[in-house]
């Protein structure tokens, strides 16, 4: 599917309505789960996406090439979400409002939602708690979405290789906790590793 | 299982795009298995990369099905709008013709839906029914039976009626003298679509599953023709003898110019639309003279129900809609699936068997080009619904897509 991304975007410049119908159907909804951890208000982010096409239409055979859709939308709403937010808060605040990837972890939820967690969850929140925005946006796009390590740094506009070592660090601290209260024999390993849970 | 993973960390395997796959998919579990089995020593490390992936998960949020398809009809009605233009030239070719129009009538019994039971009915399946599997016939005024064999036939009649060309080289010579409004019939089955020019000039475009009868040699006040199924005419001028289609209990009058008509998949329905110019409706039967005549101006459509014998008329419909299906093409307009599968199953000729669980009325917008194949089209198809197909031979079973997880 990769291999044609190129061919169905040169279409949906031209104006072709079956690429289009793709391209929406293939991609709103990543595009939402990834709008949605930036601003919790999913009207904003669906008008956000609703965007991001009509400009994309509008523009037509202006667009550039692209061989990866998704990274050209997920980029695409990036800007557009940032453009949006500014837009609203021109009259109450000139300065500078960064975008952030402000949303919990599963992990993070269902601790929280817990009213006795233990001391290892504890742990494990607190380590949590220390990524950054910055950390939980490449491991989104990294773990989730699975995305190469230069096209996050496009996305997110960071040096190349630093998005591998923010994600290197968030690991190691994770892993010493993590370590700390695991000493399971194999068998449970394997009994584990069956289920494939999560 | 590559090598180098025997020397891994925890943090390694918790980066590597393999094992990364191997714990939220499952990908080539048995290899991992048999590693962990084989390299007893990294399991500690093995099970602290899975604990770190699934503490860095992040939850889908919710969103409504209904969401995604009104923004999507808000963004293919703005696509339309930017790309009127080339539509436009493109509709333009086509008025050129003297007197266009399109009569679509009942398809009637062949079309049915059923339910199937399966197992004392537990699990009904909806299907469409294939289509008979007739030849593409043309039968002559005295009853002589022409097999059309191209998918798309052309036939073109003389100015006498007498002289017949099929598609590019066969020409019949039919020495017999066609009796004065002697009746010719041309016979379409599902699958197939073909073209006619009569004998006073008027071009007619057959869509599948029609039948036309018309006069081998038009003579006298009136130009009479009788279709079942849909056709698309492009009327000759001729004032003094008006042009007149007729369907089950509808009579449609040509006043010299363009126009459209189309009648519903189901049968309950004749609809009229008006390109260009004026046409009248009128109800037959004994009392004529109460039924009252309809006449459109263009761009509006006329819905005759026939169950109920009342015409509703709508203003500035979309024309090239409706006549889209002449250029092989079928465009949607938030139409429900149940109507395209309906639709699809008569131009490819094959039965479509969904999963109950398929939801038939959602509704989709597109083109489809019915020139490709019908494994394209439903990949189309695949792409604009939920959905999910398997072709075998004459049958399309559909089900449900399968919802996996983890969110892309």
């Amino acid at each position: 599917m990769k291999a044609n991304d190129s061919e169905i975007w040169e279409s949906f410049k031209v104006g072709d309505k079956s690429a289009l119908s793709y391209v929406y159907f293939q991609y709103f909804h990543s595009m939402f789960q990834y709008g949605i951890k930036f601003c919790d208000d999913q009207e904003f982010i669906k008008d956000c996406i609703q965007d991001v096409f009509l400009n994309l239409i509008q523009a037509g055979e202006k667009l550039g090439p692209t061989e990866n859709i998704r990274f050209y939308m997920f980029r695409a709403l990036k800007n557009t979400i940032y453009k949006s937010i500014e837009k609203r808060n021109r009259d109450k605040i000139a300065e500078f409002i960064p975008l952030k990837f402000d949303a919990p972890f599963a992990l993070e939820e269902e601790i929280a939602e817990k009213e006795n967690a233990s001391n290892k969850e504890t742990a494990l929140l607190n380590a949590l708690n220390c990524l950054s925005h910055r950390q939980r946006e490449i491991i989104y796009l990294r773990f989730e979405c699975e995305m190469e390590y230069d096209q996050i740094c496009e996305i997110m506009e960071l040096q190349s290789d630093s998005a591998r070592k923010l994600v290197f660090r968030a690991i190691r601290s994770l892993r010493e906790i993590i370590d700390a209260e695991l000493k399971l024999p194999i068998l449970f390993l394997i009994q584990f590793s069956q289920k494939h849970v999560l | 299982m590559d090598k180098k993973y025997t020397r891994f960390s925890a943090e390694e395997f918790a980066q590597d795009t393999n094992f990364i796959k191997w714990v939220k998919k499952g990908t080539d579990q048995k290899e991992w298995e048999r590693f962990i089995r084989e390299n007893p020593n990294l399991t500690q490390d093995i099970l602290t990369a899975r604990r770190i992936l699934s503490a860095l998960h992040f939850n889908p949020k919710d969103l409504q099905d209904d969401a995604v398809y009104t923004i999507f009809k808000n963004i293919d009605s703005f696509h339309s709008k930017r790309h009127k233009i080339k539509r436009t030239i493109r509709f333009r070719e086509i008025l050129q013709y003297a007197a266009i129009f399109i009569l679509l009538i009942s398809l009637g019994a062949a079309m049915s839906i059923f339910i199937v039971g399966r197992k004392g009915g537990v699990n009904p399946q909806m299907a469409i029914l294939p289509p008979n599997n007739n030849e593409a016939k043309l039968i002559l005024s005295g009853g002589e039976e022409i097999i059309l064999k191209e998918r798309e036939p052309e036939l073109q009649f003389n100015a006498t009626g007498n002289l017949i060309k099929i598609d590019r080289d066969s020409i019949i010579n039919y020495n017999k003298k066609p009796d004065q409004d002697a009746m010719a019939q041309v016979v379409i089955p599902y699958g197939k679509r073909s073209t006619l020019l009569m004998s006073d000039g008027t071009k007619v475009w057959l869509n599948a599953g029609s039948k036309l009868i018309f006069p081998q040699k038009f003579s006298g006040k009136n130009r009479k023709v009788f279709l079942q199924g849909e056709a698309y005419f492009d009327v000759f001028k001729n004032k003094g003898s008006p042009f007149i289609v007729s369907s089950d209990n509808l009579n449609v009058t040509v006043h010299g110019t363009q126009f459209d008509v189309k009648n519903n998949n189901s049968d309950k329905d004749i609809e009229v639309v008006l390109v260009e110019g004026a046409v009248s409706l009128k109800e037959k039967g004994v009392m004529n003279l109460l039924s009252k005549e309809i006449r459109l101006i263009p761009n509006q459509k006329a819905v005759y129900n026939k169950a109920d014998k009342t015409t509703n008329v709508e203003s500035e419909v979309d024309v090239a809609y409706y006549i889209s299906w002449k250029e092989g093409l079928l465009e949607f307009n938030r139409e429900s699936i149940v109507n395209v599968f309906n639709r699809l199953s008569k131009y490819y000729n094959v039965s479509f068997i969904t999963e109950r669980s398929v939801e038939l009325n959602r509704k989709i917008s597109g083109k489809l080009d019915l020139k490709e194949s019908l494994e394209e089209v439903m990949k189309v198809i695949s792409d604009a619904a939920p959905v999910m197909f398997r072709i075998e031979k004459n049958k399309v079973f559909v089900i449900n897509k399968i919802n996996n997880l983890p969110v892309r």
